[in-house]
């Protein structure tokens, strides 16, 4: 075998996002008699060295189960969160990075001109916020009921002071709203959220995520709310957008299945680390870690031949606290491989794997691979 | 022949709103064969829940079950008085594990003054009785049983499913209506669910009735399948052959809009539009708006064609001319 390959954000021009060593710890809120019995302030790690690189045009997928992280790191590229350590590096487009101005150049964090989107202060961040925009889970409780579709998707413009008349905006309006197939438009404009569909609002929030013209798009789970039956159609649309207007995609999703049809590369995240990265259908086809190898065989399947036989899923117990991270590999207390290997054991249980490359572009953070 | 358990025959639950009559359940029937799985499979507001709420006499005001026969057991359970029903039928005859059952615990009591409630109540155990009985039955859906004194928020939300399945268990019924039973569990956990209910079903020869948008989680444990568009039974058959030789283009198309884990990556379908308001309800066929094979005869009610032995269609592509 030749030199161990750990892996690394690739960074070059043709990348538009990366993280490295991301890592978002939350502070346990410490009870009164905490304090008087002095007891240790505890942290609980949400997200605990994270990286991966986006290429421009791709759509690149968080993928594990509630409670793994993925959200937060979400959160963390659209800067709800700032990083407790690492680095979120973008690359701005050009009039964005112009309208910054001299933070750009601080805050810069590869030869190719990504940013540290952490470091821009909060105070200037605003135009970033046009080129990064988020697409969210619930389309029932992420659109005001009190508003009209109108006025929910006119706001963006005038916070970005876009439009500077009440005839562009609508225009702005109504053409965003072409865009995600809700039409005739006037026909949305004036109804509030309760008078849509679950797929209707759906739309009304891809629009508004779009109405800016962003060029990175973090898709929340966008429809693990909707029905099997129109799942397809949103995401159908949302790869027609992604193509017509040159997006790039960070998806998160906590279903596999969608994910193998939707995104090139797919990284399986596991109590805020990543576990194993790569192409989407290969890591799904060809699971290395004992944890992939679990999620896959507990999905269930349209084929009547499953209810027959109870299906054994190797994996024990459950998630443990992120405030308690098992020491090593975390992932050891449930591994099945681990009992069937008693020879990596020690390994496991006291020294945190690397993410190595096990094939090109594949990688795997498991003892059983990595060079001991 | 196996012995019927259950038979719906033209069940109709209507809801009267300010806005009109909401048909959610418009002439339902079918029959649940003892030890059987029946999934029943539908898009949100199909009427699969109400359907459900309908055979446990539980349907929320301003709905009402408007006419139809429940037999269960050999008898019409629509005629008991609401006396006689809850002493007889439900939880000791159809108990139901409910959607989002992680938050239907109560927070305030511990699960095992929850599970031995339902025992004090029905069984007329003693306190002591009932909480023997509550570890018994902790244990059977793989809790360990010094768990009791837990409080809801103390357990993961794959072990508060398995509480609410304990405590549909509780007075061991013949039939289990479970409605959404994974819906917001992570897939591992929604597997060991799944897993369980299926070694009761073996364990204790339970029949269940599984309800779900999902027809892949249906595909888990479903002997035979019954697809509801609009308050209406359009698909019913065996398992095998609802998956492998739908007829509906219903059916079809729930079927072909559902991303696959393995083998080739075809383009998803979808439905296009939006399922029918109930309150007025296309004539005729209540798909015939969204459906590719509409013509002009779906303009009218279509009758139920037996394709095969035991599955059957509501649609008129397979009426002979």
């Amino acid at each position: 075998m030749s030199e161990e390959h750990v892996y690394q954000p690739e960074i070059t021009n043709e990348t538009i996002l990366f993280a490295r060593n991301l890592k978002m710890y939350f502070p346990v809120r410490r009870t009164f008699i905490d304090v008087l019995k002095r007891s240790p302030r505890l942290t609980l790690k949400a997200v605990d060295g994270v990286s991966f690189d986006v290429k421009y045009g791709e759509v690149f997928t968080l993928a594990g189960e509630s409670g793994c992280g993925k959200t937060t790191t979400g959160k963390m590229v659209i800067r709800l969160h700032t990083p407790t350590e690492g680095v979120v590096g973008y690359k701005l487009s050009k009039e964005i990075a112009e309208e910054l101005g001299s933070i750009v150049e601080k805050a810069k964090v590869s030869e190719y001109g990504h940013v540290n989107i952490g470091a821009i202060p909060f105070k200037s961040y605003k135009p970033v916020r046009k080129e990064i925009q988020m697409i969210w889970q619930d389309p029932y409780g992420s659109l005001n009921p009190r508003r009209t579709i109108y006025e929910i998707l006119e706001e963006p413009l005038a916070i970005h002071d876009i439009g500077v008349s009440k005839e562009d905006r609508y225009d702005v309006v109504a053409k965003a709203l072409e865009a995600v197939k809700l039409t005739p438009p006037e026909d949305f404009m004036d109804r509030y959220p309760h008078m849509l569909s679950g797929g209707q609002r759906q739309r009304v929030v891809i629009a508004r995520a779009l109405i800016l013209n962003p060029k990175f798009l973090v898709a929340d789970e966008p429809v693990s709310m909707l029905d099997v039956s129109i799942r397809a159609e949103i995401l159908q649309l949302m790869m027609e957008l992604k193509n017509k207007l040159g997006l790039t995609y960070l998806f998160i999703t906590h279903d596999l299945a969608v994910a193998r049809y939707i995104s090139n590369r797919l990284a399986i995240m596991y109590l805020g680390k990543i576990v194993e990265l790569g192409d989407a259908r290969r890591v799904i086809e060809n699971p290395y870690h004992p944890y992939t190898k679990a999620l896959i065989e507990a999905i269930p399947e349209a084929d009547p031949a499953r209810r027959l036989t109870i299906r054994e899923i190797p994996i024990k117990g459950e998630v443990p606290s992120p405030i308690n991270i098992p020491p090593g590999c975390r992932f050891h207390p449930r591994c099945v491989a681990l009992d069937q290997h008693p020879e990596i054991k020690d390994l496991c249980t006291k020294k945190e794997p690397p993410l190595i490359e096990v094939e090109k572009g594949h990688y795997v953070a498991c003892w059983l691979y990595a060079r001991r | 022949m196996p012995e019927v358990l259950l038979e719906a025959r033209n069940l109709k639950t209507y809801f009267y709103t300010a806005k009109g009559i909401v048909k959610a359940v418009d002439n339902v029937s079918f029959e649940l064969y003892k030890g059987e799985a029946l999934g029943i499979a539908g898009e949100s507001g199909c009427g699969k829940s109400t359907l459900a709420y309908s055979l446990m006499r539980l349907v929320p005001p301003p709905g009402k079950l408007v006419s139809g026969e429940i037999i269960f057991q050999g008898r019409d359970i629509t005629k008991l008085s609401e006396e006689e029903f809850r002493k007889e039928v439900r939880w000791k005859g159809i108990s139901m594990v409910f959607q989002g059952a992680m938050n239907a615990l109560n927070p305030v009591y511990n699960i095992g003054d929850q599970l031995a409630e339902v025992l004090m109540l029905h069984q007329n155990y003693t306190k002591k009785e009932a909480l023997e009985t509550a570890k018994k039955l902790l244990e059977m859906v793989g809790i360990d049983p010094s768990r009791i004194k837990s409080y809801p928020h103390e357990l993961s939300g794959g072990m508060k499913q398995r509480v609410v399945i304990a405590m549909a268990l509780a007075l061991m019924p013949p039939l289990v209506i479970a409605d959404e039973p994974t819906t917001a569990l992570d897939v591992v956990v929604q597997a060991q669910v799944m897993n369980l209910l299926k070694r009761l079903r073996q364990e204790l020869g339970l029949s269940v009735i599984l309800i779900s948008h999902d027809l892949s989680l249906i595909a888990e444990i479903a002997d035979k399948i019954a697809i509801m568009y609009g308050g209406k039974i359009v698909e019913y058959g065996s398992s095998e052959q609802i998956y492998n030789n739908p007829q509906h283009p219903y059916t079809k198309s729930l079927l072909n809009s559902i991303p696959r884990l393995h083998g080739e990556i075809r383009d998803l379908t979808w439905i296009p539009g939006v399922p029918p308001d109930l309150i007025n309800p296309p004539p005729g066929c209540r798909f015939e708006p969204r459906c590719p094979f509409a013509h002009d005869r779906c303009k009218e009610e279509p009758p139920v064609v037996e394709v095969e032995p035991g599955h059957k269609v509501a649609c008129w592509l397979f009426v002979k001319r």
